[in-house]
């Protein structure tokens, strides 16, 4: 039984190009219509969710996509420069040390800081205070739009990392704070996107081995996106050879109908020997989700999406 | 079209350069692009490395390879080749680059032992980001100036990934001539003082401050790692400024894959701009899996108008309803791909008026089945070769 919105915290990963910020924005888009305060959170300073819902940047600081739907887009270099002027406490320090820019680029290359500071980001987005609201908390949801892979990986195993290197100290205690969250099967939790196709689906399968071997996020499932429909069953499958033994002797429009016809055939045999593969190698469940033309609205695009996930939700 | 007026395509592209850099965002087939180029060189005789940092294994899959390419794999090539042309691929592995790096450029054997020995190296070389944009540097300076290849194209992470690492040699420079490792090496209670001395107060602040976010153990982690691994600055700064200059040679060229979607196209214009400011020569673009247009052009909205029967024709045994039905879903589905095309040029016509005309644009149609084998890359060899998709 998968329950997203129990999550506080939802990453959402897979190979570049899946769909991951459209599996991201339709989550959140659906969660805030059900009434918790949403924040989308973007990695590597993207503004994928701007676009998507058609205003300017959002930035560091944040916006509204809809009400009660928020984005931010996380820099690596802002994030870290956040944490740092907190730790320091006086920003004419920061200035004074880091303005010259020669450490921090030796820190962040050395240490790995800027993929534990943006996850330790979305740790502070997770903990934001807001006395106003009943729950006392600033965000009901956080749904984090991870990077590729491989950058997910590393990111996710950042705190871990960071711990062993440190030992002691307050990084290490920062770093603590977040690899809990990470691993907090109550808190967060990791959902997959893929394609129905060979290389994303292998992919996801050793995304999937490798985080159960190194870093005990929980694992909910797999969105699989861009699926079309079978195209025929029964009399039709058998109208449509019977259509293209006919075709073959025309030309014009027939042939292209018949070579339509047959990618349609082709490509939704493909998916479904790609999606057993996925499940058989992953081992989780799987939704599929239907290609969809782009609308005009984002509403056009990330509705019929919520809708599949909705027993996910 | 006649030869003459065939537009520039990769064998302009590829001619007299040795180093492509083929950058572009996660999914658009960028490590097929890279594979293709790459067999293009090899099939017109030259011998060709696809070197990709990708951490998954992506491109044994373009290649139908399914070992580990940790060293330069030859991989066979059926059908005809230019006496000479070799295909090789290799991926790179960050940790054993920089521990060749270490080896090739540490003064004694003892400094060699000291610092591959060294708990913090090994984390930094192994899981740490940042090290593998650098040893993909050093690696692709290693293939490309070792002469057994004459062309290498390298295969980089997603842009913004990709725009890192085309910082880290300058990050690496900077970092090195700024003086932070030279500071950071000393051993810390000096490093304390020295800070107080050429820093002022600020150093001496900033000394402590490391020491109470990480902890002393892992400022005197560092200091040992950094004074042992001192003595390969001088490699690595001379390393690193050659990196510069190759990317900057006129043999090299950066390559930018795309698909031909608004979003992927936005990336690409920021890339175009990125590289045009830091006076980095792009030599094309290449527009991946663009829609083919239907052969028969504009439709009319039913099949019927088209002339299609309504019911299945004399001596075609089907049933009736299910003929309609069925070729009613294909007609839609049929002008959705034309409508999809449509857009695709559409979204290429937008870049070319933003980008100019002095790059190639390269457009790469959508094949029926995934890209896995040499054969299936030869099938995108023709629009490499400049015949372009009808605009």
């Amino acid at each position: 039984m998968i329950s997203l919105l129990s999550h506080r915290v939802v990453f959402v990963g897979g190979k570049g190009g899946v769909g991951r910020s459209t599996i991201s924005a339709a989550l959140g888009l659906a969660a805030s219509r059900r009434g918790l305060r949403t924040v989308i959170a973007e990695m590597n300073g993207s503004e994928t969710m701007a676009d998507i819902f058609g205003r300017g940047p959002v930035g560091y600081a944040g916006g509204e996509l809809r009400p009660g739907l928020h984005a931010v887009s996380i820099t690596p270099s802002a994030a870290v420069e956040e944490y740092l002027v907190r730790q320091l406490k006086f920003r004419v320090l920061y200035n004074l040390v880091f303005g010259n820019r020669f450490i921090e680029p030796f820190m962040n290359a050395v240490l790995g800081l800027s993929d534990l500071i943006s996850v330790g980001k979305v740790m502070d987005l997770e903990w934001m205070v807001d006395a106003t609201r009943p729950s006392g908390l600033a965000w009901d949801l956080v749904v984090v739009d991870a990077p590729a892979t491989g950058h997910s990986l590393s990111m996710l195993r950042t705190p871990r990392t960071m711990m062993d290197i440190t030992r002691v100290g307050p990084l290490y205690q920062n770093a603590r704070l977040i690899r809990d969250l990470l691993e907090d099967h109550r808190r967060t939790c990791f959902l997959g996107v893929s394609l129905a196709e060979e290389m994303p689906v292998q992919e996801m399968s050793e995304m999937v081995a490798r985080l159960r071997a190194e870093v005990p996020i929980e694992l909910t499932g797999i969105v699989v996106n861009g699926v079309r429909p079978r195209p025929f069953d029964g009399d039709e499958l058998a109208a449509f050879r019977a259509f293209e033994r006919w075709a073959a002797r025309h030309h014009g429009p027939a042939e292209d109908a018949a070579r339509t016809a047959r990618r349609m055939v082709h490509r939704r045999a493909r998916h479904e020997a790609q999606i057993r593969q996925l499940a058989a190698t992953a081992d989780l469940p799987l939704v599929e989700v239907p290609l969809l033309p782009h609308g005009r609205r984002a509403e056009d695009l990330l509705d019929p999406i919520a809708l599949r996930l909705e027993p996910w939700l | 079209m006649s030869a003459g007026d065939r537009p520039p395509g990769a064998r302009e592209l590829l001619a007299g350069k040795s180093v492509l850099v083929c950058c572009g965002t996660g999914g658009v087939g960028k490590t097929t692009v890279s594979a293709a180029l790459a067999l293009l060189a090899a099939r017109s005789g030259r011998r060709a490395l696809v070197l990709t940092v990708d951490p998954a294994r992506r491109l044994a899959d373009s290649l139908g390879v399914r070992s580990e390419l940790h060293e330069a794999t030859r991989i066979p090539i059926p059908g005809e080749v230019a006496p000479g042309g070799e295909l090789w691929a290799m991926m790179l592995d960050p940790k054993r680059t920089f521990d060749g790096l270490v080896e090739r450029f540490a003064p004694s054997a003892e400094a060699r032992r000291r610092i591959l020995a060294n708990h913090y190296y090994q984390r930094a070389s192994e899981s740490l980001s940042g090290s593998q944009e650098y040893m993909a540097m050093e690696k692709l300076l290693e293939v490309a100036t070792d002469g057994r290849f004459d062309l290498v194209v390298l295969d980089t992470p997603p842009t913004r990934n990709a725009l890192d690492f085309l910082d880290a040699p300058r990050r690496l420079l900077a970092a090195l001539e700024e003086g932070a490792l030279k500071w950071l090496m000393m051993p810390r209670f000096s490093a304390a003082r020295a800070g107080l001395r050429v820093f002022g107060q600020g150093g001496a602040k900033l000394f402590s401050f490391f020491e109470g976010l990480t902890g002393s153990e892992v400022v005197a982690g560092i200091s040992e790692f950094v004074s042992s691994f001192s003595t390969l600055l001088e490699g690595f700064r001379g390393r690193a400024a050659d990196v510069q200059s190759l990317l900057r040679s006129p043999s090299s060229a950066f390559v930018m894959v795309a698909s031909p979607t608004r979003l992927s196209l936005s990336e690409a214009v920021y890339f175009h701009d990125r590289l045009r400011e830091g006076g980095l020569p792009l030599g094309a673009f290449v527009i991946n899996r663009v829609r083919p247009r239907p052969a028969s052009g504009a439709l009319p909205e039913t099949p019927w108008a088209a002339g299609l029967p309504r019911r299945p024709p004399e001596g075609v045994d089907a049933d009736p309803d299910a003929w309609g039905a069925m070729l009613s879903q294909t007609w839609e589905h049929l002008r959705e791909e034309i409508r999809g095309a449509e857009i695709d040029r559409q979204n290429v016509r937008l870049l070319r008026r933003r980008c100019g005309d002095d790059v190639p644009y390269l457009l790469l149609p959508e094949l029926d089945d995934d890209v896995h084998d040499v054969e299936a890359l030869d099938r995108l060899a023709p629009w490499l070769g400049g015949s372009r998709i009808e605009e």
